[in-house]
C-alpha cells in the first residue's frame, strides 16, 4: 500500500481542522484566527485592565491632557482648553467602549449591515425610510464650522481615531472579533446619528395608534374616553396649586358602533409610527418610566438645592451612559454621564448647577395624505394646485464585504420622508429631522451658573423633547419641557391624518418659549416630572400632546415629597427605588370591598391573601404577584369588546388604569357585559371571576402561596443584555425593587429601568452621588465591565469624586495614570 | 530527552511561525517537520505535541499581564462552554493541526520520493 490509512485519516483531519481554523463553525468566526495565542482573541485581555499608567499622543492636542482615573474607572480630564477636553474624551470613552461607538452609530446611521449582514437589513431600513441618516447630514451641513458643536465634535473624532490608530487587530474589541469585523474610523457626523437615535428611542407615541384601533371597533366617543389626551388625574409638571389630586375619574360612555375612517387610520400608522420595535421586542411604552426631582433649600435638610434624576431606558451592557469629568480651568468643570460617541455630558452637574431630564411625550410628529403623481413610483406631490417636485434619495445597503443587499428611493417631500400604505403616500414631519444639531446647548450648559443661565442655554433645544430640570448653588430650582412644539393648523391636534394637498395644513410655527410648561422656584418647595402631562389642561389647554404615561409615579413622588419638609440626599436615593404604588393603593380597596360580598371561598381566600399585601413591589413580597394576575384578568375581563378576534384587524390592547378604575366606580357600566356571551355580566361577577383567576394562576405558575415561589424576585428581574444579546455576557435575572406603576418602574421582560440615577447637593461643598447598571468598560473581560449591576440592583449610589484638579484625587482613589501628548498631524 | 530536546526545539519554532503566520504556521511547519522525519515513527507525535506546547506556552506568558482566563470565560460564554475547555479546544486545535500536517508531510514526501533512503 503506497499510503498508510493512518495518513488518509490525517489528510482528512487536516482538511477539517483547517476549514474550521479558517471558516469557523456554528456562528463563530474561524477557530484558528480566534484562538491562536499570538493574535487571536487572547489580545483584547491586554486591553481588559486600566494599566497603573499609560502615555499617548493625539494628533492636534494643543497641550498635555492628564487623565487620572478613580477607584471607579471613571476619567477625570484635566486640559488647558475645552477642545483638548473633548479630544481627550473621545480618546478615553474608544479605549473603554470602541465596539458601542460603532454599533450604536451605525444603527442610527441605517449601515448596521455593513458589520452584521443581512439580518440587520430590517432595521437599516427604518432608519433610512424614516429619514434619520439623511436628517443628520442635513444637520451636520448646517453646522457653522465656527461653532463649539462643529470644533468639539471634529476634536473628539480625532481622539477616538487617535486611539484606534494605537490597536493592532489582536487589540480589536471582542466583538469584532466574533464579527469578523474591523472597527471604522469615527466621523463627527457619527456624533449627530447617536442624538438622532436618541429622538428615535424616545419617539414613542402608540397613544394616536391605539386610539384609531379603538375606534374601529367601539366607536370614536368611547375611543377617546379609552385613550384620552388628557390625563383623568391632574398632577402635572407645572404644578397647578391645587394641591394632591383626588382619584375621580368620570365615567366611561358605552361601547359605540364602529368607525370606518378610524380603520384606514389604524391600518396605516403601524408603518409610520417609529417605535423600537427595530431594537427591541418589548414595548417600551410599559417599561420606561423617568423621573426626576429638585427639592429647594427651605424643604431640604441641610438648606441646600436637591436634585436627583433616573432616566429609565432600555438597558444594556455596557451601558448606554459612560462617566466622565472634564475640568479646563477657569472655562470648564464638568461631570455626568456621557452618550458614547457624544462630545457632551448630556446629564450631570457642575461646580454650581446640575440638570437631569425626563421625556416629554409631547406630540411632535405628524402625518400628511399626500396626492401623488405615480402611485407606484412618484416623483411629484400635488400642493396647492401645483405639481411639486419629490426629494429622492436612493439608499444602498451594503453586506460585510461591500455587496449590495438591498436598494431603496426615500421620497421627501417639504415635510418630511414619504412612505407609502397601500395605494396611499403619507410624509412626516418630526422635530427630530429638522437641521439642528443639539450639541450646542449641552456645551454651553455645561458651563452654566445659574439655572437661569442653564435655562438659557437650553432654550434654543429643539427635539427630541425634554423635561429639563436644574437646580443650583443659589438654591434655585426649575423645571421646563422644553422642544419644539408644533403649531398646528385645524383643531391644534396631531392625533389626525391632514390633508396634504394645502400648505395651509402645515406647521405654522412653534410654541414660544413662554408657553413652555414651565415653573421655577414654586411656593411648594418642589419640582418633579415622571413623564406625566406637562401642565393641567384647566391652566393651558393648547394640545401638546396624547400620550402621556398613567400618573402613579408623579403621584408617588409628589406624595413623598410633600410629606418630607427636610429632604436628605439619602431620602432622594431612597425614593428612587420606592416600592410603593398608589395604583395598588387605589385598586386594592376597591376589589376587596367588591369580593367581601363573595361567600366563595376560593374568592374569599384569594381575597384574604391580596389584603395581606402591603402594596409595596419589594423583592420579597410574595403577594405582589397575586395583585398583578388580579390586575390583568380584570383587564381581559373588563375590555374584551376590543380585542380582535380570528381573521380581524388588531385590537388596540388594553386602556391604562385610571380608566379601568373608572370602570370599577361604575358597577352597571356596559363594559362588564362580556361580548358574546348570552347573559349579561355585571362588574362584581367579573371582579370576583378574576380573583379566583388570579389565585388559580399564581398558583399553577409559581406554587403555593408562602412557599417562597411568589417572591417578587422570582417572578420580575431586570435583564440587562449584551449589546449583541450574547446571553453569557448579559447579566440576567438582576432582582430589583419596584414593579408596575412604581418609581423605579419594572417591566414584563425586564428590559428597561434606571439608566443611570443621580442624586446632587449644591451645598457650599458639592456632593454627588450616582450608579449605572453596568460598568465602565465594554470589554466583556474586564472586571470593570459589570462592577456596578448588583449595586445598582440593591439601590445604592456610589459616592461620585470630583478633584478640581489632579493633586485633588487622593492617592488611594488613584487607579490609573494617563498622559496624553500632541503629535504632528 | 533527544525527544524532549525535539520538541523543545519544535515548539519554539512553531511559536515563531505563529507569531510570524498566524496559525497557518503551525500546520506549515509540522508538515515540513513530517516531511523531514518522514522515517521517524514518532515525527508527527512530536509535532502534535510540540504545537499546544507552544500555544500554552505563549498563553502563559501572556497570562502574566492580563487576565486571559476571563477572556476564556467570554470565549467559552459564546457556545456555553466553561473557560477553561476554550483553552482546551485551542490546545487540542494546535495538536490536530501539526500532528495531521506531519503525518500527510511524511506521507507525502515518502509517496514523492519511493525508493530513495530518507536524509537524517
Amino acid at each position: 500500500m503506497l499510503v498508510k490509512p493512518r495518513a488518509i485519516i490525517a489528510l482528512f483531519i487536516l482538511a477539517g481542522l483547517c476549514v474550521l481554523g479558517a471558516r469557523g463553525a456554528a456562528g463563530l468566526p474561524g477557530l484558528g484566527g480566534l484562538l491562536e495565542p499570538v493574535s487571536g482573541v487572547w489580545g483584547v485581555a491586554g486591553t481588559a485592565e486600566l494599566p497603573d499608567s499609560a502615555a499617548a499622543r493625539i494628533p492636534g492636542l494643543a497641550g498635555p491632557v492628564t487623565v487620572l482615573y478613580d477607584d471607579r474607572a471613571v476619567p477625570h480630564i484635566f486640559a488647558a482648553s475645552e477642545v483638548d477636553a473633548y479630544r481627550a474624551l473621545g480618546y478615553v470613552v474608544a479605549r473603554d467602549r470602541l465596539f458601542q461607538l460603532e454599533l450604536q452609530a451605525r444603527a442610527a446611521a441605517g449601515t448596521l449591515t455593513e458589520i452584521l449582514g443581512p439580518l440587520a437589513l430590517g432595521a437599516d431600513q427604518e432608519m433610512r425610510q424614516l429619514g434619520l441618516p439623511a436628517a443628520a447630514e442635513r444637520k451636520l451641513a448646517a453646522l457653522s464650522s465656527e461653532s463649539d458643536a462643529a470644533r468639539f465634535g471634529e476634536a473628539y473624532a480625532e481622539g477616538v481615531n487617535a486611539y484606534l490608530a494605537t490597536l493592532s487587530p489582536d487589540e480589536y474589541p471582542i466583538e469584532y472579533r466574533i464579527l469578523g469585523a474591523a472597527p471604522a474610523r469615527w466621523e463627527p457626523i457619527n456624533s449627530v446619528h447617536l442624538f438622532n437615535r436618541m429622538g428615535y428611542i424616545l419617539a414613542m407615541s402608540s397613544t394616536e395608534l391605539r386610539r384609531e384601533r379603538a375606534a374601529a371597533r367601539v366607536g370614536a366617543e368611547a375611543a377617546a374616553a379609552l385613550f384620552p389626551s388628557n390625563s383623568a388625574v391632574q398632577e402635572p409638571i407645572q404644578p397647578n396649586g391645587v394641591g394632591p389630586p383626588g382619584l375621580v375619574v368620570a365615567p366611561l360612555p358605552p361601547p359605540g358602533a364602529p368607525d370606518s375612517m378610524a380603520r384606514l387610520a389604524a391600518a396605516a400608522l403601524p408603518r409610520l409610527i417609529p417605535t423600537m420595535t427595530g431594537v427591541t421586542d418589548e414595548d417600551p411604552g410599559e417599561a420606561l418610566g423617568s423621573n426626576n426631582w429638585a427639592v429647594s433649600p427651605s424643604r431640604a435638610a441641610r438648606g441646600h438645592a436637591l436634585l436627583a434624576g433616573d432616566p429609565h431606558l432600555e438597558l444594556s451592557l455596557p451601558s448606554i451612559w459612560y462617566e466622565a469629568h472634564l475640568v479646563v480651568p477657569g472655562r470648564l468643570d464638568v461631570y455626568g454621564v456621557t452618550i458614547p460617541g457624544a462630545p457632551a455630558i448630556v446629564i450631570g452637574f457642575n461646580r454650581e448647577v446640575a440638570w437631569t431630564f425626563t421625556n416629554t411625550e409631547a406630540d411632535v410628529l405628524d402625518y400628511w395624505i399626500e396626492t401623488v403623481d405615480d402611485t407606484s413610483s412618484p416623483t411629484a406631490y400635488r400642493l396647492d394646485d401645483v405639481w411639486q417636485p419629490l426629494t429622492q434619495r436612493v439608499e444602498t445597503y451594503r453586506g460585510k464585504a461591500g455587496e449590495v443587499l438591498a436598494v431603496d428611493t426615500v421620497r421627501w417631500s417639504h415635510r418630511g420622508p414619504l412612505r407609502r400604505i397601500g395605494d396611499q403616500w403619507l410624509s412626516m414631519r418630526w422635530t427630530v429631522l429638522e437641521p439642528v444639531v443639539e450639541t450646542e446647548r449641552f456645551l454651553s450648559a455645561a458651563r452654566a451658573g445659574t439655572v437661569a443661565d442653564w435655562m438659557e442655554a437650553m432654550s434654543a433645544y429643539r427635539a427630541p423633547a425634554q423635561n429639563m430640570l436644574a437646580a443650583d448653588r443659589a438654591g434655585n430650582i426649575g423645571i421646563r419641557s422644553t422642544g419644539w412644539f408644533p403649531v398646528r393648523a385645524s383643531n391644534g391636534s396631531g392625533a389626525v391624518l391632514h390633508d396634504g394637498t394645502r400648505t395651509a395644513t402645515d406647521w405654522s410655527g412653534f410654541w414660544p418659549l413662554d408657553a413652555y410648561p414651565q415653573s421655577f422656584n414654586p411656593a411648594q418647595g418642589f419640582l418633579a416630572s415622571a413623564n406625566q402631562q406637562p401642565v393641567d389642561p384647566a391652566d393651558n389647554p393648547r394640545y401638546l400632546g396624547a400620550s402621556w404615561y398613567p400618573p402613579w409615579r408623579a403621584l408617588r413622588i409628589n406624595a413623598l415629597l410633600r410629606a418630607d419638609s427636610a429632604v436628605t440626599p439619602d431620602e432622594m436615593r431612597r425614593f428612587q427605588t420606592d416600592p410603593g404604588s398608589p395604583r395598588a393603593d387605589a385598586f386594592v380597596p376597591r376589589i376587596l370591598a367588591i369580593a367581601h360580598e363573595s361567600a366563595d371561598d376560593s374568592v374569599r381566600r384569594a381575597a384574604s391573601l391580596l389584603a395581606e399585601w402591603s402594596r409595596t413591589y419589594m423583592v420579597d413580597d410574595e403577594r405582589a404577584i397575586l395583585f398583578e394576575y388580579v390586575m390583568s384578568e380584570l383587564a381581559a375581563g373588563a375590555w374584551d369588546e376590543l380585542e380582535g378576534g380570528a381573521g380581524e384587524a388588531r385590537g388596540p390592547g388594553q386602556p391604562g388604569d385610571l380608566a379601568l378604575l373608572a370602570l370599577l366606580d361604575d358597577s352597571a357600566s356596559l363594559w362588564w357585559d362580556r361580548a358574546g356571551t348570552p347573559a349579561v355580566e355585571r362588574r362584581d361577577e367579573i371582579v370576583v371571576a378574576s380573583l379566583t383567576r388570579a389565585l388559580a394562576r399564581a398558583v399553577a405558575d409559581h406554587g403555593e402561596p408562602d412557599a417562597g415561589g411568589w417572591e417578587w424576585q422570582r417572578v420580575r428581574n431586570a435583564n440587562i443584555g449584551h449589546l449583541l444579546r450574547i446571553p453569557d455576557w448579559s447579566a440576567n435575572r438582576v432582582p430589583v425593587q419596584g414593579g408596575p406603576s412604581t418609581l423605579s418602574p419594572l417591566s414584563g421582560r425586564g428590559g428597561f429601568g434606571p439608566s443611570w440615577r443621580m442624586v446632587v447637593e449644591l451645598g457650599p461643598e458639592l456632593r454627588a452621588w450616582g450608579i449605572y447598571p453596568g460598568g465602565q468598560s465594554g470589554n466583556p473581560a474586564s472586571t470593570r465591565y459589570q462592577d456596578r449591576v448588583h449595586r445598582w440592583s440593591q439601590g445604592v449610589l456610589d459616592t461620585l469624586r470630583v478633584p478640581a484638579a489632579p493633586d485633588s484625587l487622593p492617592g488611594d482613589l488613584l487607579r490609573s495614570r494617563l498622559t496624553l501628548t500632541g503629535s504632528s498631524r | 530527552m533527544k525527544r524532549a530536546a525535539e520538541i523543545l526545539l519544535l515548539a519554539a519554532a512553531l511559536a515563531i511561525a505563529t507569531w510570524l503566520g498566524g496559525w497557518t504556521g503551525v500546520p506549515l511547519v509540522a508538515f515540513l517537520w513530517g516531511a523531514w522525519r518522514r522515517d521517524d515513527p514518532s515525527a508527527s507525535l512530536v509535532a502534535g505535541i510540540a504545537a499546544p506546547a507552544a500555544w500554552v506556552a505563549v498563553l502563559a506568558a501572556a497570562a502574566l499581564s492580563a487576565p486571559v482566563l476571563a477572556v476564556a470565560d467570554r470565549v467559552g460564554g459564546l457556545a456555553g462552554l466553561p473557560g477553561p475547555l476554550v483553552v482546551l479546544v485551542m490546545l487540542v486545535f494546535a495538536g490536530g493541526l501539526a500532528w495531521s500536517a506531519a503525518e500527510v508531510g511524511s506521507a507525502l514526501l515518502r509517496l514523492a520520493l519511493r525508493g530513495r533512503p530518507a536524509t537524517e
